[in-house]
């Protein structure tokens, strides 16, 4: 399988407002959002981005979709540098094979627009064959499941659920047949028991139409039923990446073994141990000399804070990699 | 402790009522965490906005009535019942309390408006207490005099526990307290719930959509479905053995993260269509006869979901 996204070292970093003393102290504190960060995605396949808030990880999708610029690094897809694109049929391109799949139905659709110009919209805009329309709509609410008696396309979103509405949001995505998907977090605005239609939505457009897939959250046990491949982000980092069940039965990097024991389960006997994990969110202006992590980490070693690490991964087993300042306690 | 009786509320508009809460009937007893868990919708969160009073005032209480420690503070027949218990005995986390916080004052300002003009507090002894109150959730006292947009989300949601416990309440209601956050900072306010529980002897009801939560915090739970208990009872009891076709579709639905099966059954508009088919002919039974378990149809729904057949359901 081709490698069809590359990301080779990208950051992107924000300046931040400074106060009094760091104006005159000529500090200039940035938000290093998304930091250093490298990966290959293989054509068809589906990765889970899994972080807190504030790892980065919408960064990270705004990136891919060229709707934000890297600082510095470069973005492949398809071989060619996403940022150094000129001309309008190379962009246009782009564009028709990467498609994006919002938080908030209630926000990513136009209220004014009944549900048939919603699906319309795309594919007016990207200069589809009007004859095709039909055809093309019809096709997509079956995918969606949207295609029983009730006619959806004449209504409004408001007259929809919300698990409806994001069903119409991925149609959307959808039926301009992309090959390459960005869901960000498509399901957290939901109940917990209409989260299950969306996803086995999703899973079996994926099957029918064979797109490559990115699908972030910040919730485990959804990634595990949607992907394949599971990246964990902390603190604009990669910090974990290797196949989705390996990551949740043995996950490498102690943020990762907090994460899966944060999860709750719908089981009675679930162990109330502490996480292991101390303190909170961190400050994402703060610039650590070694590894990120370090001070949450349960046991930190006297090399955490010291080596000025490179960033990079290691491949602990085939397939699985953990960010090199924590392979060495694994 | 708390007594809800056959209590129905309707929500009236212009020209049409929707009966948000029906028949409801729950007891909460003293160091219980008790669980309700619905979807959008169900009314829960009208049930418990109707056990502090602060429904908009269109809802409308058609019948029944709230008792707590034999008083009554809520009775569809009465116009007026005493306000003295609000916060004082019971309090309220509402949904989103995190955005309920007023942007403009110093969270310490926040405390001691509750704590002065409800709670008879002088400034002095206030500001002690709100130290003492920011202590037990978990924050440090120097973050008292913090605007609330200083604070992540998970504090913010500190900062609505640490206000509710303000006047030593006996029982606390939250209202989707951890649906905003992370799954790390859910655990830690998860664990801080039983941890109060264990130090104050404080009953808490958790209304949520989430069942995972529940089965992590709560000991009963009450499963509520377009406004009615379908099911109530251990938590064990009826995570383990659902009884009702809907608690047994809100079992399916939800994602295992240790289970080796890959498939999830959303409780989508066909399930939910013959749940209403069921409640009709559940209404339309004699008043002698509502004996659901007898139903036909309810038998048969039962069948469908324990003999879910997993391999049609793959679709490989």
């Amino acid at each position: 399988m081709s490698t069809i996204l590359e990301f080779k070292n990208v950051s992107k970093y924000y300046d931040v407002s400074r106060n009094i003393k760091e104006i005159f102290s000529g500090a200039k504190p940035k938000v290093r959002a998304v930091d250093q960060v490298s990966f290959k995605i293989k054509n068809g396949e589906s990765v889970g981005i899994v972080g807190e808030s504030g790892c980065g990880k919408t960064t990270l999708a705004k990136l891919i979709l060229n709707l934000l610029s890297p600082t510095s690094g470069e973005i492949i897809f398809e071989n060619k540098n996403i940022n150094t694109l000129k001309n309008i049929e190379d962009i246009q391109e782009f564009k028709k094979k990467l498609q994006f799949v919002f938080q908030n139905p209630y926000d990513a659709l136009n209220p004014r627009f009944t549900i048939r110009d919603i699906l319309l919209e795309p594919l007016k805009s990207l200069k589809f064959n009007p004859s095709d329309y039909n055809e093309l709509i019809n096709g997509v609410m079956d995918l969606v499941k949207l295609n029983d008696s009730n006619d959806y396309l004449n209504r409004y979103p408001h007259e929809l659920s919300g698990g409806q509405l994001q069903r119409i949001v991925l149609a959307r995505a959808l039926i301009i047949n992309p090959i390459f998907v960005v869901a960000d977090e498509p399901v957290s605005m939901l109940d917990v028991s209409v989260r299950a239609g969306i996803l086995n939505a999703f899973n079996d457009a994926k099957k029918t139409m064979n797109f490559t897939a990115i699908y972030i959250s910040h919730d485990l046990a959804l990634v595990k039923y949607v992907c394949e491949r599971t990246i964990v982000m902390y603190l604009g980092s990669i910090v974990e990446d290797g196949p989705t069940k390996d990551v949740i039965s043995n996950p490498l990097h102690p943020y990762t073994k907090a994460l899966v024991k944060a999860v709750p389960v719908p089981h009675v006997n679930q162990s109330h141990d502490p996480l292991p994990i101390l303190g909170n969110i961190p400050d994402a202006t703060k610039y650590y000399k070694g590894c990120k992590f370090s001070d949450r980490c349960p046991n930190p070693t006297n090399d955490c804070k010291q080596q000025n690490t490179k960033m990079g991964l290691v491949e602990v087993k085939p397939g699985h990699w953990v960010d090199r300042c924590c392979a060495n306690c694994v | 402790m708390l007594e809800i009786k056959n209590l129905s509320i309707n929500y009236v508009g212009k020209d049409s009522i929707t009966k948000a809460v029906e028949n409801v009937s729950l007891n909460i007893s003293k160091g219980e965490l008790l669980g309700i868990v619905g979807e959008s919708g169900s009314g829960k969160t009208t049930l418990v906005r109707s056990i502090m009073g602060v429904n908009p005032p269109s809802a409308q209480i058609s019948s029944g009535k709230i008792i707590y420690n034999n008083k009554k503070i809520l009775d569809s027949e009465d116009d007026f019942i005493t306000g003295d218990y609000k916060w004082r005995e019971i309090a309220f986390i509402p949904q989103s309390a995190m955005n309920s916080l007023d942007p403009v004052y110093r969270v310490i300002d926040q405390m001691r408006e509750i704590l002065i003009i409800r709670g008879n507090y002088n400034k002095k002894d206030a500001d002690k207490k709100s130290e003492e109150l920011f202590k037990l959730v978990g924050l440090e006292k120097n973050r008292l005099r913090d605007f609330p947009h200083q604070f992540s989300g998970g504090m913010k949601q500190r900062v609505a526990i640490a206000m509710a416990l303000a006047l030593d309440p006996k029982i606390v209601i939250a209202d989707e307290p951890v649906t905003a956050l992370d799954v790390i900072v859910q655990r830690q306010i998860l664990d801080l719930f039983n941890d109060l529980r264990d130090k104050l002897g404080l009953s808490i009801i958790l209304v949520t959509h989430d069942v995972s939560v529940v089965a992590y915090l709560c000991q009963n739970v009450a499963v509520m479905y377009a406004g009615e208990v379908v099911e109530r009872g251990a938590v064990k009891l009826i995570l383990e053995n659902p009884f009702h076709p809907y608690t047994m579709g809100l079992n399916n639905a939800f994602p295992d993260l240790h289970s080796t099966d890959n498939f999830l059954v959303p409780i989508d508009d066909t399930i939910t269509n013959e749940l209403n088919e069921l409640k009709k002919e559940y209404n339309s039974l004699s008043l002698n006869n509502k004996n659901l378990v007898e139903s036909e149809k309810f038998k048969s729904l039962q069948s469908k979901f324990t003999n879910l057949n997993t391999s049609s359901l793959k679709k490989g």
